[in-house]
Parts: structure tokens; sequence; C-alpha cells
């Protein structure tokens, strides 16, 4: 009886095992897959499919890997049309360094740059591309430290084109 | 008897030099000028000029839209000959971007060098978000913010560029400035040109400041003044004045609403004078179309609850004034600064 009762025993044990081994051989497949798509420097586009909250039409932009939406508004102002905003646990520095990369990859030009690049509370660039003041021509970049001090909002902002020529005409 | 005379001479040196020339940072009385909006008026801006350096400014403010289409090297020769006509202004100026500059980034940023003007005229505490676009400084009492501004409308303010605001106020505040005078494109409360949508992103940040005296623009090219409260923002508890001053050489816009206001070309000069400021509006030629006189409350002067309510230094990095709680340790720090 007791012999039995310790034979079920290490073949349950065993099964466990097994199991346990299994979850962890996919757990850490799983875990290695994504480490390598985000240590890469794959971008993940914003599009109005992949993410639940975004503005309808957002203009596509890289996201940085593993942020997290936090809003996102459409023509919010009569001279800003889009706006959205992400957070991340990393450092303004390195989250400011991708996005210029990335950025520039996607064919965007510099054109502020931000004072200090090691500032760790915040920077502030802004980019351009296509034809000056065409439609979503123009990008406005934050990146601040919050108050927590350990996570980062990133603002991307798309000014409306010239409001002035309106007001001349 | 030689060493008896060179001592006096060089005291009496020193004496003279300790009396006479005295640094920024003690001026609490100083004058200085704002004028913006000149495109393609050069003309009318040559005029203006020569009345403004008969005003004896120390330094100027100039709040965007240089050139019509982008500052381009040949536009920009063209402005400075114009606003050099009554002599060397350029070289004690502080130009932010409007909308009209906002294709010439790089252009702009290699022509404007706020650093060499902070030199000039004996400025300290330079603090840049983007060099020579955004940046501030303080001079005697007051403290100086221009804030970069190619969108035009105060409502395309960035999200960085408010942050940074606040806390360049805060550290401002914490060197115990009088007066905080803060200079972009579009005003926050238009009042003829571009009206009437109220940018109360920034009146939130700028109603925690009580150091912030007034605010000057461009982007309507007319003179106008307002009283800037909750009657006309909402969320403004912490009054302070709003100028526009948009008429150096553009087409004129239409007044629409303001406590003040002239669809004129012209500029303004402010009179700083310990705790109260004196704004005076010009016509081109030189004429004074109206004075105001604001003398701050004692408000801003530091006190434990003002300096708690704004710290957020590095001391202890648990503390944040947010949650309400206060930690000692930090509270006597503060008390050691006042």
């Amino acid at each position: 009886m007791n012999a039995q009762f310790q034979t079920a025993t290490t073949i349950k044990s065993g099964k466990a095992k097994l199991i346990c081994f299994a979850g962890l051989v996919i757990a850490f497949s799983v875990g290695w897959s994504l480490a390598l798509v985000f240590s890469s420097g794959q971008k993940l586009k914003s599009s109005p499919s992949a993410q639940a909250k975004i503005a309808e039409n957002f203009p596509t932009v890289p996201i940085y890997p593993q942020s997290v939406l936090e809003k996102s508004t459409c023509n919010d102002t009569q001279s800003m049309l889009f706006r959205s905003q992400w957070q991340t646990a990393n450092r303004v520095p390195e989250v400011m360094s991708w996005y210029l990369k990335a950025l520039q990859k996607d064919g965007w030009t510099v054109e502020v740059v931000p004072a200090d690049p090691n500032a760790d509370k915040l920077q502030y660039a802004e980019l351009t591309r296509g034809i000056f003041n065409s439609w979503l021509g123009k990008l406005q970049l934050s990146v601040i430290q919050n108050p927590d001090h350990k996570t980062v909002t990133i603002e991307t902002s798309f000014p409306a084109p010239d409001s002035e020529k309106e007001a001349e005409e | 008897m030689n060493r008896k005379y060179i001592l006096i001479t060089l005291l009496s040196l020193v004496v003279f030099f300790s009396i006479y020339i005295p640094s920024a940072a003690a001026q609490t009385t100083f004058r200085f000028g704002v004028w913006a909006d000149t495109k393609s008026g050069t003309g009318t801006l040559n005029t203006i000029s020569r009345s403004m350096a008969s005003q004896n400014v120390l330094f100027l403010f100039y709040p965007g839209d240089v050139c019509s289409s982008g500052p381009t090297t040949d536009c920009l020769a063209v402005w400075r000959s114009a606003y050099d006509a009554g002599g060397d202004l350029f070289t004690i100026s502080f130009a932010s971007r409007g909308n009209h500059d906002a294709s010439g980034t790089s252009v702009w940023t290699s022509y404007f060098n706020v650093a060499a003007a902070v030199t000039k005229i004996g400025a300290t505490n330079l603090n840049s978000l983007s060099t020579n676009l955004t940046y501030s400084f303080d001079f005697g009492n007051s403290h100086f913010v221009a804030v970069d501004m190619p969108g035009g409308d105060a409502t395309t303010i960035s999200a960085a560029q408010l942050t940074w605001l606040d806390s360049d106020l805060t550290a401002a505040e914490n060197r115990q400035v009088t007066h905080s005078f803060l200079f972009w494109h579009g005003p926050e409360y238009p009042m003829g040109g571009h009206c009437c949508t109220n940018a109360s992103t920034i009146t939130a940040v700028l109603t925690k400041h009580p150091s912030v005296s007034a605010t000057f623009h461009g982007h309507e090219h007319n003179l106008a003044y307002a009283h800037i409260d909750s009657t006309k923002i909402s969320n403004v508890t912490h009054p302070y004045e709003e100028f526009t001053s948009g008429g150096a050489g553009a087409e004129l816009y239409a007044c629409q609403r303001g406590d003040w206001c002239q669809s004129a070309n012209g500029y303004f000069t402010v009179d700083v004078n310990n705790a109260s400021f004196t704004v005076k509006a010009f016509s081109t030629t030189g004429s004074n179309l109206k004075s105001w006189t604001f003398t701050k409350s004692n408000d801003n002067q530091p006190n434990l609850k003002n300096l708690l309510s704004n710290y957020l230094g590095t001391n202890d990095s648990q503390y944040f004034p947010v949650d309400g709680k206060i930690n000692l340790l930090d509270a006597a720090y503060l008390i050691q600064q006042m």
C-alpha cells in the first residue's frame, strides 16, 4: 500500500517535472524571441488596427519598444492635428536617441536638436519630412521624465500647416 | 610716499567701479524693449528702429516673424539693416521664432547668438531647451524666457516646452526673482487677427508661478493689452498682464477684443523699477500711445509653502510635492535656503 502510494507519487512527480520543464522551454523560447525582436530595434508601426486607442488616421511613426500608449487625440486644437502620448520605463537620453535614429531612417530630417543630448529630465526635438509646411510634414517630439523618476512620457505631435495664411487672406 | 599715492589711487578705483558699475544681478531699475512681426515691412522697421534706439533700452526682445517666407540669409541681411537703422540693436536682441520663421531652422540657429547677447548685456543663468530657440536668463531682479513657436499659435507649444517652462520658472523663483517676463509668438489670449482660441495649457503652467508679471507676443499685427485673470481664461488663479507687440512693420490686423488695442505699427518699452514695472506703447515715430504701471504684491517672495510646493530637488528622491506629504528633512533643507 505504502509502496504503491510511493510509486504513484513518483510518477506524478515525474509528470509534474516534465510539465514544468516543457513550460520553461516554451517560456524561454517566447521570451528569447521577444528579446530578439526588441533588441534588433525593429519598429512597431502605429496603425489604427494595431492600437485600439490610437486616433483614427494618426500618421505612421516608429513606436518605442515596449512603450504603452496613454492617449491619442486628433485635432484637439485648431492648430494641432494629432497628438499621442506613450509611457516607457527607459531613460530620456536613450529614448530620444532611439527616436532620432528611427525617424531619420523613415525619412525625417532633424531640424531642432536637443540642447543637451544627455539631459535626463527632458529633451525636445523637431523634425520635418517632405515639402516644408506640407500636411503632416512637421513632427514635434517631447521626451519627459515623469515625477516618479522611473518612467518617461513620449509625446509626438503634428502641428497644422502655417495657420497665418488663412488670416492673411 | 609713492606707494601711498599708488595705494590711494587703487582704492579710489575700486570704490569708483563698485559704485558706478553695478553688476546686472544688482540692477532693479532698467529698461527693455519689445517688437515683433516685420516680414516685408522693413521700411517701417527702419523708422521704428530710430525711435527705439532713442529709448536707451538695455536689451530687446523680438518674438517672431522676421521674414515672410522663412529666414534666408538674404532676407535676414535686409531685415538687420532696417533693425539696426537707429544703432546697434541686433547684438543686444533676443529673438524667438514665429510661424513665418519656421522653414529656416539651421539659418536661424546660426544667425542668432543668444549666449553672446547674454554676455554682452551682463545677464546670468542662461538656460536652454534648444540652443538659440527656447531659452531663459536672469537680468537684475527679473527672469526672461523666450519660447520657440514655429507653429505660430500658442496652442502649438509642445509638451517638452511646457514642462521646461514650468521647471525653469520654478528654478528662477528659487533664485528669488521679483518678475518673470515671458516671450513667444502667439498670445495665449489672442486679441485680433488670430482670435479667439485661448491656450489654457500654457496658463495652467503660468498660474502656478507668482513671479510671472507679463507675457509679450507678436503674431497679431497690432498693439494690444489684456489683464489676464479667470474672467479671460478660466484656469487662471494668478493674474498677470499680456501684451501683443506685433507692429514692427507687417501689414496690420483689426482688433477683436482685449482691454486696449490699436491696429497700429509701433513697439513697447518696459521700465522695471523694483517690484513695479511700467509698460509704454509707442507709435512708429515714438509718440506715446498709452502707459500702464503695475506693482507686484509680495506673494512671490520666498516662503516655506511656496518653496515646498515647488521643490523638486535631489535631496530625497522619494519626496514629491504631488503626494501631499512633506519630508521633514527636505523642509529643513528648504528652510536653510531661505
